[in-house]
């Protein structure tokens, strides 16, 4: 058999009942690998094309990035859709089994810790966009005259950055309403116009971990923010369940505001 | 594409949000290999060099990406 490196996902509590597994990155079987009261999910894969070497040659090529970053999602939302499990960071790479379980030892008290974290919870992603009306909007009609132009100007700025701040509290506003149905809630940076592809102004990154028992309620409540006629001028997007990718791995509990 | 691909189809996720979870969150436990890249940033600029010529999207934006 060719030479291969272990790939690990993610990791669950040992005794976590799981259900059979999706087919991992490259098509490779997907296991569960034990270490104490730990088990990390995990497969094979070729070092001829999936290795350190290949890391390093293709951390910019997208079509060699994209598959194994998709496959790598789709094992762990599998996993999450019943388990806790703590989603591993791209590259995730151990030269054998032996080397993998001393990591799942060292990192023990951490992972753990993760794991009571994110207990029975899952996910759940908000993002908020200003429309494009309302980005346009707010034009007032030519002026007649110079001292008319320069009056018009300021009112238009004006009328502009209190749109702008309303939309701004809006916004904080509707963060927050998830935030108190949720365990945890984050505020991530805006993600830019050229990797979302997305012309519309982006006002809100939320990410929100949920009670499995309190998800129906924050769908409603994300439907209830969408129509509401206070968000006029912006559309409501909603993702999940995710596995904890933003609830996992920092030393303290996520906090509600980021610089934006 | 394998049986096993078409039993499990992928879900249509966001190559941006993807990448923003499996590279920029999660957890990194200590391995034995370690590698030479720097990340997400190293991603996010292939990223963009894939992505900004069809979005036609200003150059300063691209620069600008997380630079805070």
């Amino acid at each position: 058999m060719d030479e291969t490196i272990v790939h690990a996902y993610g990791v669950v509590a040992a005794d976590e009942p799981l259900t059979p597994f999706p087919p991992g990155i490259a098509d490779t079987t997907v296991w569960v690998h034990s270490a104490d009261s730990l088990a990390a999910i995990v497969s094979l894969l070729p070092v001829e094309g999936f290795g350190v070497a290949n890391w390093e040659r293709n951390a910019t090529n997208v079509g060699w990035l994209e598959p194994v970053a998709r496959r790598h999602h789709e094992v762990l939302r599998h996993v999450a859709m019943t388990a806790a499990v703590v989603p591993l960071r791209l590259p995730s790479l151990y030269d054998n089994l032996g080397s993998l379980t001393d990591a799942l030892r060292e990192a023990g008290d951490v992972l753990r810790r993760d794991l009571r974290r994110i207990e029975g919870k899952v996910e759940w992603a908000v993002k908020v966009y200003r429309t494009a009306e309302a980005q346009s909007s707010a034009v007032s009609t030519p002026a007649t005259s110079g001292r008319d132009y320069l009056l018009t100007r300021s009112r238009d700025l004006s009328a502009r950055s209190s749109a702008q701040e309303q939309l701004r509290e809006r916004v904080r506003e509707i963060h927050e309403a998830l935030g108190q149905l949720s365990a945890e809630y984050v505020r991530n940076q805006p993600q830019d116009a050229v990797l979302s592809g997305r012309k519309e102004q982006m006002l809100l990154n939320g990410a929100y971990l949920v009670g499995r028992a309190d998800q129906a309620r924050f769908l409603e409540l994300v439907g209830e923010i969408a129509d509401d006629s206070s968000t006029k001028g912006l559309s409501v997007e909603v993702s999940g369940p995710w596995p904890a990718f933003n609830f996992t791995g920092s030393a303290e509990a996520a906090t509600t505001e980021a610089t934006t | 594409m394998s049986d096993a691909t078409e039993k499990w189809p992928d879900t249509q996720v966001a190559l941006v949000d993807l990448i923003d979870r499996v590279i920029g969150g999660g957890v990194v436990i200590t391995g034995d290999v370690v590698l030479g890249i720097a990340g997400v940033d190293l991603v996010y600029l292939g990223l963009r060099l894939v992505l900004a010529p069809a979005h036609e999207v200003d150059q300063s934006i691209v620069l600008g990406r997380r630079s805070a």
